[in-house]
């Protein structure tokens, strides 16, 4: 409250002064005015007291509606008090007008008297509460808030039981003429209206906010009117005694002045709440959709306008499927209501690659990531696409890289390669053993270097979609044993031994004996670099309906549950210390899944950690053979 | 089957083509001559007149096959045998060299240790054809 609360602040100033001129004028109109006789008589107070009843009813309505909207536990006392008094009020009002008569035990002079009392009193004691119920949530939190029915019960006991009291009970009126203060019961409101006045004050709200400032107004006039004017008002219809009805009107009306601005403030906040969320949505790169459980555009930002290319209003209550292409398009529908049925999410949650279509037909590939929302007892689903035309373009770019530098490391490894050959090979009586070890590491690295570099060719002709394939009948059989007996020695360096078992000896198929060939040397070599020492591999060719199935099991550690999904991306290998132990480029698998794919297959394994692993792939069969 | 003695070898990576030169001469045991580009090869092979040509099929100016051509369309080298060297990436291309007319391709990188032994592996399977 430091800084805003001070009376630096000109608002506030503003503020206080009022408070001044308010009460110190009241007070000095009632001075001035005190005993002058008006032309008023009981039409013009049965017309005032109409007027309070209805304004209390609109501001108890008022208050109320606050009150459920923002949850501010001042309103709801404020609210009850005001529809209590809004009863007493009415009661008041029809006493006067003389609507009563003598239908009633009590004379009309003490259901006057009565009900006025009882009407400002049940107002005070409420406004006095609702401090006191928003210093308990303050201190207490909402655990020490009363519930709403106990308010309301509250006041329509204390209401009821001064309708009976006013009407029922033949007392006097208590009104005291002779007396220096003709009205002492009075003195219950005014004190009642100061408590509220003082407790709204140290409240501080009033510095900042625009209801409270308004019934801080309404609170000095209150007290102005209960503790002054009325308990000196003894001539009826006299300028005291008409003021007496006239502060109570103009009180009300500051309250509902205070409720209406409050109300508008209230509004625009979130107005401009909600414009800022829509400006941040709007200035997201990506676009961002909502869409209704039939698939029907809810609103999209103007993202989405700019990469697909339709205006708002064409796009609003569409099909989502507009926006995607072949197979998507067909295939969306199927998602959401698949959804709806099983739980199962397709692409929910999930960020996934589709082909997007602009409104001139042209397509693009987009990531589209689609969460679930419940917008109070709406099921919406929220999309949020990206354009990947120009990452596309880049990696196109990093790929063409990745292969013009590969291609400019083979000549000086070439070169190098042979360099070391011949000196092995040449003068290898001459050259001392910790050399002849360093040019054989220099060696072995070189050749590792050269693998990696055909690999990333490989993978970026993979991608490219560039891998040409011969097709040439092979015998799969064949093909195998002849990988075994190349990979023999390779095996043996690990102390594994490889044993084949084929009951497919002449399915043929139809592909690239070459890249054929690099598949099973790539398993064969895994199998062998993570066999134990002794252990067997066992290769298997086998019919599976028209296909032909070849596995390659081995006795290894097996493959880490946590890294198993990841096994044929890229530059994956267990653990990164493998690299050193085993050697190879982390591409082999992806590559060989990349192979046996475009052959119409499909690549899988199976592994248990420490019990070893079974790569296997399957490739469709074109004839039989002998 | 003729001897092989004489090659005339055309690369244009200096370094390769000592390495390859070296191993020829001193593994193969063969008398090598290099050229630089492709467009040289013709008039080389006049003076040396080799038994056999080792093009690398990636030169810049007149490459591998467009120096074969030139061999080709020059009557006394029109049955001078060839042999291609290209990359290891190039071997879906293989069929095509062996369309125009080469004896065999060597893939790159080669091991210089082997060299001289697959040159004369393929003179041998050419010969053994005839």
């Amino acid at each position: 409250m430091a800084e805003i609360g001070s009376t630096k602040d000109p608002l506030a100033r503003r503020r206080v002064l009022s408070h001044w001129a308010v009460g110190l004028g009241t007070i000095a109109i009632f001075l001035f005015t005190r005993g002058i006789p008006t032309p008023a008589g009981q039409f013009q107070v049965t017309l005032e007291s109409g007027v309070a009843t209805w304004a209390a009813v609109v501001i108890g309505a008022l208050a109320l509606v606050r009150y459920y909207s923002r949850q501010d536990i001042i309103y709801l006392l404020i609210g009850a008090g005001f529809l209590g008094t809004a009863c007493l009020e009415a009661f008041h009002a029809l006493a006067v007008a003389g609507g009563l008569g003598s239908a009633l035990p009590s004379s009309t002079e003490s259901q006057i008297r009565w009900s006025w009392l009882a009407s400002r009193l049940i107002l005070s004691i409420m406004l006095t509460l609702s401090y006191v119920a928003w210093s308990l949530d303050k201190r207490f939190g909402m655990r020490a808030r009363p519930r709403d029915r106990w308010v309301f019960a509250l006041v329509i006991v204390l209401t009821g039981a001064c309708l009976l009291v006013s009407a029922l009970a033949p007392s006097p009126p208590p009104f005291f003429p002779d007396q220096f203060v003709s009205s002492p019961a009075e003195y219950a409101p005014a004190a009642f209206f100061a408590m509220a006045l003082v407790g709204y004050l140290v409240k501080g709200g009033w510095r900042t906010e625009g209801f409270e400032h308004w019934l801080v107004l309404a609170l000095i006039l209150g007290f102005v009117d209960e503790a002054l004017v009325v308990p000196s008002a003894d001539q009826p219809y006299d300028f005291t005694y008409m003021m007496g009805y006239v502060l109570k009107i103009i009180g009300n009306v500051l309250v509902l002045i205070g409720l209406m601005t409050d109300i508008f403030q209230t509004f625009q906040r979130e107005k401009s709440a909600s414009d800022r969320t829509q400006a941040v949505v709007n200035n997201i790169v990506d676009g961002v959709i909502t869409i209704d459980h039939r698939g029907i555009i809810q609103s999209a930002n103007t993202s989405v306008e700019r990469i697909f290319g339709y205006s708002q209003d064409e796009i609003l209550g569409q099909k989502v499927m507009i926006l995607a292409a072949e197979p998507y398009r067909s295939a969306h529908d199927s998602y959401i209501a698949n959804y709806l049925a099983t739980g199962k999410p397709k692409i929910i949650g999930t960020g996934r690659e589709v082909v997007g279509m602009r409104r001139d037909g042209e397509t693009f590939p987009m990531d589209l990531t689609v969460t679930k929302l419940w917008v109070g007892k709406d099921r919406l689903f929220l999309g949020v696409v990206r354009d990947l035309s120009e990452r596309t373009e880049m990696d196109r770019m990093k790929n063409e890289f990745v292969s013009t530098v590969s291609h400019e490391l083979r000549t000086p490894l070439t070169s190098i390669r042979g360099s070391l050959g011949m000196i092995a090979t040449m003068n290898s009586g001459n050259i001392p053993g910790p050399i002849m070890r360093m040019i054989e590491l220099a060696e072995r690295n070189t050749e590792r270097l050269i693998n990696l570099v055909n690999d990333l060719l490989d993978m970026e002709k993979i991608q490219a979609g560039e891998m040409k394939l011969r097709a040439i009948e092979i015998n799969i059989e064949l093909l195998v044993e002849k990988a075994i007996e190349a990979n023999r020695p390779y095996t043996q360096q690990f102390g594994a031994t490889i044993r084949l078992t084929s009951s497919a000896s002449s399915a043929e198929v139809l592909g690239d004996p070459d890249r054929l060939t690099q598949v099973l040397e790539n398993l064969l070599s895994n199998a062998a670099k993570y066999s134990p020492q002794g252990g067997v591999i066992d290769v298997s060719v086998a019919m599976d309906g028209a296909r032909v199935h070849v596995s390659i099991k081995d006795t290894g550690a097996g493959i880490p549950v946590e890294f198993q999904n990841r096994i044929f991306q890229r530059f994956t290998q267990a653990d990164s210390s493998d690299t050193r132990v085993k050697g190879g480029t982390g591409l082999g698998l992806s590559i060989s899944k990349a192979i046996v794919e475009i052959h119409g297959g499909a690549i899988g394994f199976e592994s248990e950690e420490g019990k070893g692993s079974t790569f296997f792939f399957h490739l469709p069969i074109s004839g039989y053979s002998g | 089957m003729p001897d092989l003695k004489k090659i005339l070898y055309a690369e244009d990576e200096p370094d390769i083509r000592e390495i390859a030169t070296m191993a020829l001469e001193t593994i193969g045991g063969f008398e090598v001559t290099t050229c630089i580009s492709g467009e040289f090869v013709v008039d080389t092979a006049r003076t040396f007149q080799p038994d056999l040509v080792l093009l690398d099929v990636m030169m810049p100016g007149v490459d591998g096959p467009g120096a074969m051509a030139a061999l080709r369309q020059t009557p006394e080298f029109r049955n001078t045998p060839v042999v291609f060297m290209t990359a290891k990436v190039m071997t879906n291309e293989l069929a095509r060299f062996r369309q125009l007319g080469a004896l065999g391709v060597i893939t790159k990188p080669f091991d210089p240790v082997t060299l001289s032994d697959q040159i004369r592996q393929i003179w041998a399977d050419h010969h053994g054809n005839d």
